[in-house]
């Protein structure tokens, strides 16, 4: 898989990561927290707007530095995007579990 | 009294996510059956997933900031507190990267062309995201009933009813 296709799909490895970061530190750090909340009006809508510029730079990024030049494996693109929103996912249960 | 705020707000976020999943369930089941018959089918649904996707994470986001901390004092103080400490908490954090994977199907559905599609490794490749998004889906929508269930139980025990 060559071009925009396989550029999302490595955005949407790097959004899922940073995400979950996101939410450990927000979670943890009051300034990061209100930077968030400034953004958006509330914690989560912020939250949303930086993942979505994460999304757009880095699907930007990937497309113009690597993905519209190389040749991509679509499945081991495909299972390393499913694993780690599963494991981003998992954590994230683990995480709120763990301050609960 | 009723409220439309509420009622609709909270209906239209669960119709338009079970409208993208049954665009993406749709969209799996025509790569499962081997070949790409109706192309222009699948680039209508590539541009109507992220309509639904968009009016889910808009109608979701905005009914979560107005309405849920009403939701959410009331289930802290109830016998599921966890309904809110790890049910919500999880749903409106995983929702995100489900929003972008959905996101990337509908590019997907919309560009590439039919042959493309056909082709065994893009095949496989499409339907394992797309098996990953109906995932979450299910996810989401567990934790959600989840939610309710803490409201109600807090409702019970706090009015004794």
């Amino acid at each position: 898989m060559k071009g925009l296709a396989s550029a999302l799909i490595i955005a949407l490895i790097v959004v899922a990561i940073f995400s979950n970061l996101l939410v450990l530190v927000k979670e943890t750090n009051q300034d990061v927290f209100n930077a968030l909340k400034a953004i958006g009006g509330h914690h989560w809508t912020g939250h949303g707007i930086v993942t979505t510029i994460v999304f757009i730079a880095f699907t930007v990024i990937a497309y113009y530095g690597y993905a519209s030049r190389k040749e991509i494996n679509p499945y081991k693109l495909a299972i390393v995007a499913a694993t780690v929103l599963i494991i981003m996912s998992l954590a994230v249960v683990g995480f709120f579990a763990s301050l609960s | 009294m009723v409220n439309l705020g509420i009622e609709l707000g909270v209906g239209i976020h669960v119709t338009f996510a079970l409208l993208s999943a049954i665009t993406v369930s749709g969209f799996i089941g025509m790569l499962l059956s081997g070949q790409i018959i109706k192309p222009r089918l699948i680039k209508a649904m590539g541009l109507l997933l992220p309509v639904f996707l968009v009016i889910t994470y808009v109608s979701g986001g905005w009914w979560y900031v107005t309405y849920y901390p009403q939701d959410k004092a009331l289930i802290l103080k109830g016998p599921l507190p966890e309904a809110h400490e790890i049910g919500m908490e999880t749903k409106e954090h995983i929702f995100i990267p489900g929003f972008w994977l959905g996101v990337v199907l509908s590019i997907i559905m919309f560009l590439f062309p039919a042959e493309k599609l056909n082709d065994p490794l893009v095949r496989k490749s499409v339907i394992l995201l797309g098996a990953t998004f109906l995932l979450g889906f299910v996810i989401i929508d567990f934790l959600g009933g989840y939610v309710a269930i803490g409201v109600k139980t807090a409702l019970k025990a706090l009015t004794g009813g």
